[in-house]
Formats: structure tokens, sequence, C-alpha cells
């Protein structure tokens, strides 16, 4: 057949099928991956189902596009921006309290609630196995728990230490009964129970904040500590006070007027098959309210040593009692978590826990929960 | 009879097409690698961003403590390191005074491994890898020092190693011209003058890893236990 001036060929109807078809592919994994069109806890979210559904071998090359989110507190109009916590850095969401002390007390307690729940829901609500590395997999390297902060809650110098905290418990700010009592927005059920799959409605000790040193603030910890110096002691209760008293120093010294804190998910896999209701029992053991695979953990200090007596046998890192550092805020939120089989692309599922929960912004509380970090500062 | 025209005219369609095709498909690709493969680089750049944001917000003749979120890196680890404007031996892209990230080895990159040496500093090789793969940001000051503080305990390297001679000729303390970044969060303190910026990091509580590294070190088995 006679090729006319300008006809194309089937050759060239081809190619051009090819390169439009490779252009569409480009464009739209293009739009995959560059998602910075949409929010960042969407982003982080996609992120983590694709990592999640991706075959265990390439899992390692699929980054968690999670950024820290950081929210300033700050009082009224006139309120600075977090500059000693935040200074230099951006994309900081303020948030400006008004009204009565109790209704800021409110807010704060819903932006954690919030900050809490969002970085839950982001991770998959602990059941995706989204850490799994090679070395580990074979023994090469141990098992150790790895960590995205979801956000970072700062308080700024303006909101009163009053607002914080209050000798009254019912009217200083609760995270716990705020997460118990309030509904997730959107839906029908309490933020306690979306944590825990609507296990859990109320917490066994809840309000029972005397049980546990570590949810009074530190200094107010501090204070009883000197009061009980002052009493009839025995002598092994007196070097175990002088101890306490020390151990209470340190940790004042270390992250006074930090007024920061990060919402932590951690994860930690576990090779035993029955390990994880074994930890689920010695979770239970130390004070929290189980239900099925999930619990919440008042004490936060405990929910380390908890995870790793039970999944490497060893007590790493410093678990000390006091995990108040600043205040009842930061020692008083409930550490919720999710202990069992994890859906994975593998056959065999992994075993492990997941674990959401607020710590003070500092190395020592973060690393001691967190063995390596992913997602972006 | 054939059209010379036509198939000159079908030959320059056809390979532009294909070029066009081949470069968005290398696009696709390049792009697929700087996401993918190449996180430990991206989330390198991002530490030494915040860092450089943190020590910009400092005030002269203060000093801050600066939380950096490290990340879990494969291969060789990431080291935080400054040069001062006056260093004749640093990396090409560093022009003035700097502060880099740069992913070394630790056998070969440092002038000194030696267990009872003071102190140690990224060489030449080190240098080179920092203009090559390094992240480097200015700091408009004189001089940048990027130092790491070991403090090992006496018990632990008599006890654990055992080895009384070896103890005596061990420094209490050792200095580093370099910050190793860990794999979950470490502080470093930032001081400030017009003339100077020191970043600090005292790994003294990275007990468990000096501990693994000297006795290693010691047996001529230095393996990293981080890697």
């Amino acid at each position: 057949m006679i090729n006319k001036k300008g006809e194309i060929t089937s050759a060239q109807i081809v190619m051009i099928v090819l390169a439009i078809a490779g252009f569409a592919i480009v464009i739209y994994l293009f739009f995959m991956l560059d998602l910075g069109s949409i929010g960042t806890r969407e982003t982080c979210h996609l992120s983590v189902l694709r990592r999640a559904t991706v075959p265990q071998i390439v899992q390692g090359y699929v980054p968690l596009t999670c950024t820290t989110d950081k929210i300033c507190v700050t009082d009224g109009f006139f309120g600075g921006k977090c500059e000693k916590q935040f200074a230099g850095e951006k994309d900081i969401t303020l948030v400006r309290l008004s009204g009565s002390p109790d209704e800021k007390r409110r807010k704060i307690e819903e932006i954690s609630a919030n900050a809490m729940y969002d970085c839950w829901s982001m991770m998959g609500e602990g059941k995706l196995d989204i850490f799994w590395t090679p070395s580990q997999e074979v023994g090469w390297s141990p098992t150790g728990s790895t960590c995205v902060i979801c956000s970072r809650v700062a308080v700024d110098e303006s909101v009163s230490e009053s607002i914080l905290y209050d000798i009254d418990e019912k009217r200083g700010v609760n995270v716990n009964r705020y997460i118990a009592e309030n509904k997730v927005p959107g839906k029908e059920i309490t933020y306690l129970q979306a944590f825990t799959d609507r296990g859990i409605s109320a917490y066994s000790r809840f309000g029972n904040a005397a049980d546990f040193a570590g949810t009074l603030p530190t200094n107010e910890y501090y204070k009883q500590l000197q009061e009980s110096l002052k009493g009839s002691l025995s002598k092994e209760q007196r070097k175990a006070t002088k101890e306490a008293l020390a151990l209470v120093e340190k940790e004042l010294a270390s992250t006074a007027n930090n007024h920061e804190l990060a919402f932590v998910f951690s994860q930690i896999k576990t090779k035993e098959i029955d390990s994880t209701t074994d930890i689920l029992a010695d979770i239970a053991g130390m004070g929290a309210t189980a239900a099925g695979a999930t619990f919440a953990m008042p004490v936060v200090g405990n929910i380390g040593t908890a995870l790793y007596v039970g999944v490497l046998g060893v007590i790493a890192g410093s678990t000390s009692e006091i995990y108040g550092a600043w205040n009842a805020y930061e020692s008083q939120i409930t550490a919720m978590g999710y202990c069992g089989p994890f859906a994975s692309t593998k056959k065999e599922a992994a075993q492990g826990c997941s674990v959401i929960n607020a710590v003070n912004y500092d190395f020592k509380s973060i690393n001691n929960i967190c063995q390596k970090l992913e997602g972006n500062p | 009879m054939k059209n010379k025209r036509g198939d000159l005219l079908n030959n320059v369609l056809g390979v532009i097409i294909a070029v066009i095709g081949l470069l968005i498909i290398f696009g696709g690709v390049y792009m697929l690698y700087q996401k993918y493969v190449n996180i430990d680089s991206e989330n390198a750049k991002n530490t030494i961003n915040v860092l450089e944001a943190k020590i910009n917000a400092i005030e002269n003749e203060q000093t801050g403590r600066v939380l950096i979120q490290g990340f879990d890196y494969t291969g060789d680890a990431w080291y935080i390191v400054g040069w001062g404007r006056d260093d004749i031996h640093k990396p090409g892209k560093c022009f003035d005074s700097c502060i880099c990230i740069c992913k070394l080895n630790n056998y070969d990159d440092f002038s000194d491994r030696n267990v009872t040496s003071l102190y140690d500093s990224v060489n030449v090789n080190g240098i080179k890898k920092c203009q090559d793969n390094g992240f480097c940001r200015t700091i408009n000051v004189k001089s940048v020092k990027a130092s790491r503080v070991a403090r090992i305990p006496k018990n632990l390297l008599s006890w654990e190693i055992g080895i009384k001679e070896l103890w005596e000729s061990v420094p209490f303390q050792r200095y580093d011209d370099y910050i190793r970044v860990r794999k979950n969060v470490m502080e470093v303190i930032v001081t400030k003058n017009a003339e100077a910026v020191m970043v600090s990091h005292d790994d003294t509580d990275t007990l468990e890893y000096d501990k693994q590294s000297l006795k290693l070190e010691l047996s001529g088995k230095f393996i990293d236990p981080n890697d």
C-alpha cells in the first residue's frame, strides 16, 4: 500500500499510544505521590495504607509521609505564639483560648483528645504492620519499638498554670474525662470507645487519681514527699522517700517549664504467638483497663515497662514512676493501645502492640518508648 | 513509488514522540527514586533544615536546647559536622561557615577511631563524602562547630573489659568534632555569639552503644551496633 504524504503509520499509532499511556501513568503517579495539595493527616494516612498493603520486602522503601503537626495553645488575642517551643519552625497551628477558665480547659481537653484520636486513626488504629524490617525478620537486629510523633502541642507562657491544673481535680484540665464522656466529631461513639473498638466505656479506675503517683503534678508530688519527710517514718520509708524526692528533683530540673507534649504512636513486635496475650495481662496488672485486644493505661510510665518486659523480657531504659513533668495535664493522659495480630500482606500475621500516648516533649521521655523514629519533624 | 518527504516526516515524528515518551518515563522513574528509595536523604535534609532554623532563631549570646528528631537510616550513619570560615579542609559546597549532615563510614571517614584518643574528627575522605552526598547550610558567623562529648564511666570500662592497664590509658571523656544522628530523639545544646556557633551533644547516656563498640573495638572487630 502506498504511504500517502503525512499519513500516520500503524507503528506511529503504537508509539503515540505508548507515549500517551506512559504520560498518563506518570501523571497518575505524580498525583498519587505529590500529596501536598491534600491535608497532612490524609497524606500520612494514605502513606500508612500504602506501606501496609505493599509486599513486605519493599515496605522499607515506602516512606511514611507523616509530618509532625505543631499546635500552639495560647491565651486570648494578645497571647504569644509559643516562641519558646517552636522558635524557627514553620506551619504552626495557633489555637487561641477564650471565655471562662472552664471553657479554656475544655478547649485544651478537646485539642488533646483530637490530637490523640487523629494520630490513632492516621496510623490505622494500631492494627497495621507498618514498621517491618528485613533485619528484624531474620533476627539480625533486636526487636525495638518504632514511633511516629504525630503532633506536638505546646502551651504558651500566656496560659496560666491555674488553667492547666486546679487543686480541685474536677475543675482542672482532665483529658481522660473528656475522652470518656465526649463523642468523636461526626461519630456516635466516644473517644474512649473509638480507641478501644467500643470495648471500653469507662476506665476501671477513672477518677481515682490518688492511686497513681504519676497522675499528680510533679510539683505537688514533690511537696507531698517533703511533707512526708517531716513526719515519723521508718528507716526504710525515709530512705525510699528521699530516693523518690531525688528523682522528682532531677525530673523537675530536666523538664521544668517545657510546656510541650508529644502525641506519639509506637509499635513493637513480638515473635511469640501467645506473648501479646501475656502483655495484655501484664498491662492489666499494672492498672490498665483491657477489653479484648485493646487497653487503656492510666500511667504512661508503666506502658513502656509493660511492653518491654513483655516483648523483650528486659526493661529498656528508665521507666521512672514520675512521669508528670510539668503538671497534671501531661501526666494524666491515658495511653491507649492494641495488642494482637496485625493486618498484613504476609500469610502469617505478625504480632505486637501499638500504643498512642502523650509524653513530655523531651528526649528522655520519647526515647523511653521509641528506639526508632519515622516521619518528618 | 515511495514518498520520501512522507517517510522523513514519519521518522522525525516517530523520533520526537519516542524521545518525549522516554523523557517522561525516565522522569517518572527518577521521581519514584527520589520519593521512595532516597528516604534517608530526605530525612537528613529535614533534620539539617530544622537545626538551621533553630540556630537562626537563637539570639546572640544565648544558649538553647534543641530537640532533633532522628530517623531510621540504613547502612552508614549520618553525622552532623560544622566548618568555620577559615577552615582550609572543608566541603566545596560550604563556601562560608556551615553546618552539614553527611553519611559517613565509621572506619574510612574519621581521622582517628582509636578508643584511647581524646579527640576525633572527619578526615579528607569524609569531607569528600560530605561534598558529594551531604547537605550543608550556611551559618553567618566566623566559626561553626558540632561536637559530641561522651563521658565514659570508669566502672563500665574497668568492670566490663577487665583490663586495668587499658583503663589507665582510656580518657574519662572524649570529644569528637561531629554528632552522630540518632534513630530516635536527641538533644543538642546550641551556643551562639557574634563570632561562633557551637552545637554540642552529650552522648553519655548511650552507654550501651559505647560499651558494645568499645568492647568490639578492643577486640579488633568494631561493628557499629546501630547499623
